[in-house]
């Protein structure tokens, strides 16, 4: 589904090299979660992914191959937009394609039954907690019915306990779906809890300052970071 | 809103406004404040109810209401239509800055009497005068307020393909709004002031030609019940502002969950 080869970005604003000689594959229907500390360039690796840095932001030397035009981004934080309700929210995607109303609001509820949000179509986002405004951030993003689905440290605003909840949700989500999913996350029980596959990313798990933006492909490096956070 | 919560809310302005007309109904019968140059508020109160004839309301305050209201709806249009132009395009930002800068500063109402030069005296100029005067704030605010959109959310719109009109309609419209609003609310104070200057320079109607009028055969309590009366315009029509900016975001964005 994903394959990247020798990536390597650099922000012209700052002239900062923030990622370099990066390469891996997803295969399809594989959920793999990136795993690196802040400031290592994981969400600047989903964002070249999902293509949202401009050639006047970046410049990026390397491939990425996508097998699909199908894709959608669940951001770290939720996004929504404040004066349209949980449904209309959630039928952002769809109504920027130009689909059907009609079928647009009826998919839009199904899926918001799917995530149990189905008594709060009509709340707007002030209205409605932080769990549940990522799962509408979640919804949203499934709704365009995405062959390849990116997720940017969804869970890191929550709660423990609401967070495992919605990682068992978004799991059972994903694979009825056979999406397949990259999420970045600092935290390796969430990486552990959604993830077939992690890849590490980042100096400080390996301490080679100089391959700090390496990706590390398989699990060799997670055994490490298991054992550093005991 | 119950009693409680208006009270907790506006009690005090309420009450000031209160202790200051009683203060000053109080001074004016003891003799302490100079009658003559600032009336009494039972006399200006009782001017403000008399003065409800047809021949007030048909010669000078319904022209002056059309006037501010034609003004007022010109300079929204014209405010919203450029604001988004100038904080959509930077090479039409970067055009137009200088004089919008210009206008903003500069009280256009000195130019008054060129107006009538050019235009004549007329229900057109003063409408010309408001606008001008007006739609400079709505503009620069709603400029600011395009400039000042979230980018994460532009970022979302973006990740959905979004484009075009679509994103004008469903981000850029409902994050400007705030601020188009705010820029109405300043543009309506100097609508008034930009309507009464008008009316003073020369009209022989409207509530602008009354003040001139009161002011110069020193009718004290029937000029101040007419600055009442601008004061209760004021009032309306914020509170239309209000209402419509309430319905549209501002119960939206309040957040009830806790």
């Amino acid at each position: 589904m994903l394959r990247i080869e020798n990536l390597s970005l650099k922000y012209k604003a700052t002239n900062q090299k923030v990622l370099d000689g990066i390469c891996f594959n997803v295969a399809k229907g594989e959920v793999v979660a990136i795993l690196g500390a802040s400031g290592f360039g994981k969400t600047t690796l989903l964002n070249t992914i999902a293509g949202l840095l401009g050639p006047n932001e970046v410049i990026t030397e390397g491939t990425i191959e996508i097998k699909t035009d199908k894709i959608a981004t669940v951001f770290q934080e939720p996004r929504l937009l404040p004066w349209r309700t949980v449904l209309k929210n959630v039928t952002f995607g769809l109504d920027a394609k130009g689909a059907d109303p009609e079928i647009t609001v009826k998919s839009g509820r199904k899926i918001l039954k799917e995530v149990g949000l189905d008594k709060f179509e009509g709340y707007y986002p002030s209205q409605i907690s932080i769990g549940m405004k990522q799962r509408v951030n979640f919804a949203r993003a499934l709704l365009v019915n995405p062959d390849l689905l990116l997720m940017d440290e969804p869970f890191s605003a929550l709660d423990p306990d609401t967070k495992k909840n919605i990682i068992t949700e978004f799991k059972k989500n994903i694979k009825i779906r056979n999406l397949t999913t990259i999420f970045v996350t600092h935290e390796v029980s969430e990486a552990r809890l959604l993830a077939d596959r992690i890849i590490t990313l980042g100096a400080s798990f390996t301490g080679d300052i100089k391959n700090k933006n390496k990706i590390n492909n398989g699990s060799e490096h997670f055994d490490h970071i298991v054992e550093l956070e005991g | 809103m119950t009693i409680k919560t208006f009270l907790k809310k506006y009690g005090l302005s309420v009450l000031s406004v209160i202790i200051f007309i009683f203060l000053w109904e109080v001074g004016s019968r003891l003799g302490i404040l100079p009658v003559d140059y600032i009336g009494t508020p039972s006399k200006i109160f009782f001017e403000f109810t008399h003065m409800w004839t047809p021949d007030f309301v048909n010669t000078y305050f319904l022209p002056s209401i059309e006037e501010l209201f034609i003004g007022l709806a010109i300079s929204i249009a014209v405010g919203t239509v450029f604001g988004f132009l100038i904080g959509i395009n930077s090479t039409v930002r970067q055009i137009f800055k200088p004089f919008f800068f210009a206008i903003n500063t500069v009280p256009v109402m000195v130019f008054f009497p060129l107006f009538i030069i050019a235009f004549g005296i007329s229900l057109q100029t003063v409408i010309i005068a408001i606008v001008v005067t007006c739609a400079a704030p709505i503009m620069i605010n709603v400029a600011e307020g395009v400039a000042n959109t979230d980018p994460l959310l532009l970022g979302m719109a973006k990740s959905f393909n979004a484009k075009g009109f679509f994103v004008f309609k469903e981000v850029l419209l409902g994050s400007t709004l705030p601020y188009l609003f705010a820029g109405i609310k300043s543009g309506v104070g100097r609508a008034i002031i930009a309507l009464i200057i008008a009316e003073l320079y020369g009209l022989n109607k409207g509530i602008g030609y009354l003040i001139s009028f009161y002011g110069s055969g020193l009718h004290t309590d029937k000029l101040m019940a007419i600055v009442l009366l601008i004061l209760l315009l004021n009032c309306i029509i914020f509170s239309m502002i209000w209402l419509i900016e309430r319905n549209l975001y501002e119960e939206k964005r309040i957040s009830n969950f806790s």
